[in-house]
């Protein structure tokens, strides 16, 4: 019997962080925990009942997961986006009186000098299109299936509140290159924050960095967009898909 | 009962897919193996999904466009797609007006805020309004018809958002605008709730519901709808106005009263196939009128683009600025015949659609047990209307209801089988059948003995 290459290199490297990682205890523990309660991947509805005709609505029980995917492409075309953009607002001009921002400027830089830098803009760009598309069709087909009553009714609360999330991503990054329709964009969102009566200025004062626009609504945007919203988006992602787990699909009888 | 030649099931070699039901099945658990199975689906979704977003970057790269100017004003304000909805609430918001109340000022930037909260409380507080368990649109038409209304009523706001775009579109050729924004204002009510009831007729159909009823309501409501619009339009506004009638009788006028015409007589064509005409021949109907109106139109409103621009801007800007009356309503009463149109039959076949193959029925009905040509199979009900068995043992059938008894979905089976075998006995009345001779009764009187057989 031939002995397999690497061998004791490779004990003596498990070993070493077996020794001060002892891992294997709570590898067990959790595997027990997992088939303790006997869960499984889940099973769709025709290997359930074990069915002989496919439903005409099974396309449209993947529009979550295709909204997944797209999040992951997001979150990849974003992270190499980020080596480049500059969340910098304030508004100078040249010697001709032409307006430009750090952050337009580096947008300029990744369309054009970048290399592939403008793949990577359209691919996050058409991504995050996607992915509000998926999401939106993926309410429609929970909500005429009827999927969100008992027992999901927290499940579909959920969604909804990561519906406001997905909006809330793509209006952050619509502000981000802060161009022409950014600004506008900017500002009706800025005028009705603060037509909210009572909470309306502290709301503008946290989302815009002011009450009015200015070299801080661009860093602030940035920060909701890249940490705030994904750690809360995330996170809220694996409670939504664990709860679907547990749960199992709902599909119509 | 020969329905038919029993048909091979067309996925029963496949995997998940057994030949045995119920829980005594001595074949392999059925179910997907998540590698290869669901791994090689899942990464050729992803590489298409992939694949469509880089060509889209191909095909339209996202333009940058001028940097942030404060001190210009961007001509034409657009925020992202899914955006456009709260932005045309916002701009609906004008109609309401700016009040204080408590110190409190309500703008209309207040109002288009608060209006684009109202859709996500509404969906948030949907599971504790709409109870129950899940079930398919066919079954609850009314929660699909309010979800259909509420996508269109979004999709309204959307375009009504861009109404400066839209409205410089419609204009007649020496640039004056058919289509106002009041027009536009209306999407927001006439069009969700024509589609929210388009959606229940057609769903109903879905269901083997009857429809004549629901038919016959939603096409009088329109044309009593559309008559009462027309006469406000055509004289009420005039007499409103003071004007003489007379000098009303024009070419101009003539034109008008034609369009007109045709879009109240399609009310009274779609109602007429409601009441008097069968699903096929109602159907054949109503694309003979769409062909005949189009026929008669297209050449009409030829002539006058050509030859008399003025009466046909007229024309144009009297039917685009009452568009929801003069388009809409026919049009809904057109599509609400076509899906509504429903020759009355049995319902059993959706219900016995709807069965999900448990077993349960198999492993009670008595038949089952000693009729050899019944074994193996599912429900021998179920079996025959699936055309995979040749319908002989359902004249075994004791309709005892046992499987009714425990079908998970109410499926009342022994209906259907009385039903299907009266069909046939009927039929069979219908066909001449040679009669035996008849023999007479043996009596003491032709030497046979009383009581004899």
């Amino acid at each position: 019997m031939a002995r397999k290459p690497f061998g004791g290199i490779r004990k003596v490297v498990f070993d070493w962080f077996a020794e001060r990682f002892p891992v294997t205890p709570w590898a067990e523990a959790s595997r027990k925990v997992f088939l303790s309660i006997h869960r499984q991947m889940p099973r769709s509805h025709a290997e359930k009942y074990e069915l002989k005709t496919i439903w005409y609505w099974y396309p449209l029980y993947c529009l979550g997961g295709l909204a997944f995917i797209s999040f992951i492409i997001l979150t990849i075309t974003g992270i190499v986006l980020g080596f480049y953009y500059v969340p910098e607002g304030t508004i100078t001009y040249d010697i001709e009186g032409n307006p430009g921002s750090a952050a337009y400027e580096s947008l300029v830089f990744i369309m054009e000098a970048v290399p592939l830098g403008f793949v990577w803009r359209g691919v996050h760009h058409w991504a995050a299109h996607i992915f509000i598309a998926a999401v939106f069709l993926h309410m429609a087909r929970v909500y005429f299936t009827g999927a969100y009553k008992k027992p999901r009714e927290l499940n579909w609360i959920l969604g909804v509140l990561l519906l406001l999330l997905s909006l809330g991503f793509g209006y952050t990054g619509y502000l981000l290159p802060w161009n022409a329709l950014a600004f506008s964009a900017a500002t009706i969102g800025i005028n009705m924050a603060t037509s909210i009566p009572i909470i309306g200025d502290a709301t503008a004062e946290i989302m815009f960095g002011g009450l009015a626009l200015g070299a801080n609504t661009v860093l602030r945007m940035y920060w909701l967009h890249i940490f705030i919203l994904p750690l809360v988006g995330i996170g809220m992602m694996i409670l939504h898909m664990s709860i679907v787990w547990i749960q199992g699909i709902a599909e119509p009888h | 009962m020969q329905q038919g030649r029993p048909e091979r099931g067309v996925r029963e070699e496949s995997i998940g897919f057994p030949t045995q039901y119920g829980p005594v099945r001595s074949d392999k658990k059925p179910g997907h193996a998540l590698m290869p199975h669901e791994v090689y689906r899942d990464v050729v979704i992803i590489l298409i999904m992939t694949g469509v977003m880089f060509i889209l970057t191909g095909i339209a790269v996202p333009e940058l466009g001028k940097s942030a100017n404060p001190n210009v004003v961007v001509e034409v304000e657009l925020p992202d797609w899914y955006l456009l909805w709260s932005w045309g609430l916002l701009k609906i918001s004008e109609l309401f007006p700016p009040i204080t109340i408590f110190g409190l000022s309500f703008s209309t930037l207040t109002y288009g805020a608060l209006l684009s909260g109202v859709p996500f409380i509404l969906i948030l507080i949907l599971p504790f309004i709409d109870k129950g368990s899940e079930s398919r649109p066919a079954k609850s038409n009314v929660r699909a018809a309010i979800g259909v209304a509420g996508i269109v009523w979004v999709v309204a706001a959307s375009i009504y958002s861009v109404n400066v775009l839209i409205i410089p579109r419609f204009t007649t050729a020496d640039g004056t605008s058919i289509l106002s924004d009041d027009t536009l204002k209306w999407l927001f009510v006439v069009e969700p709730v024509l589609a929210g009831l388009v959606t229940y007729v057609a769903l109903r159909r879905l269901a083997f519901k009857p429809m004549r009823r629901i038919n016959t309501l939603l096409n009088v409501s329109a044309l009593v709808l559309l008559l009462a619009l027309t006469a406000y339009l055509l004289i009420g506004v005039n007499l409103l106005e003071g004007r003489d009638f007379i000098s009303l009788l024009n070419r101009e006028n003539l034109f008008v009263g034609l369009f007109v015409g045709v879009a109240l007589s399609t009310a009274v064509v779609a109602l007429f196939i409601v009441y008097f005409l069968d699903e096929h021949r109602g159907r054949r109907t109503l694309f003979l009128w769409m062909a005949f109106v189009l026929a008669l139109l297209t050449p009409v409103t030829w002539y006058l683009m050509t030859f008399e621009q003025g009466i046909f801007d007229t024309v144009q800007t009297y039917i685009m600025t009452n568009s929801h009356v003069f388009i809409a309503l026919p049009i809904f009463s057109l599509v609400v015949t076509y899906f509504g149109q429903r020759t009355p039959y049995s319902d059993y076949e959706f219900k016995l659609n709807e069965c999900y193959q448990c077993g349960r029925c198999h492993i009670v009905c008595p038949i089952t047990k000693v009729e050899a040509d019944a074994l193996g199979g599912l429900n021998l009900v179920y079996n025959v209307y699936k055309r995979q068995h040749d319908g002989v043992p359902m004249w075994s059938c004791l309709t005892c209801d046992a499987c009714s008894a425990v079908c998970p979905l109410d499926i009342n089976y022994s209906a259907y089988v009385l039903t299907e075998r009266a069909k046939v006995m009927k039929a069979k009345q219908r066909i001449p059948v040679e009669r035996p001779t008849v023999v007479a009764r043996p009596t003491a009187a032709n030497g046979g003995m009383e009581g004899d057989p």
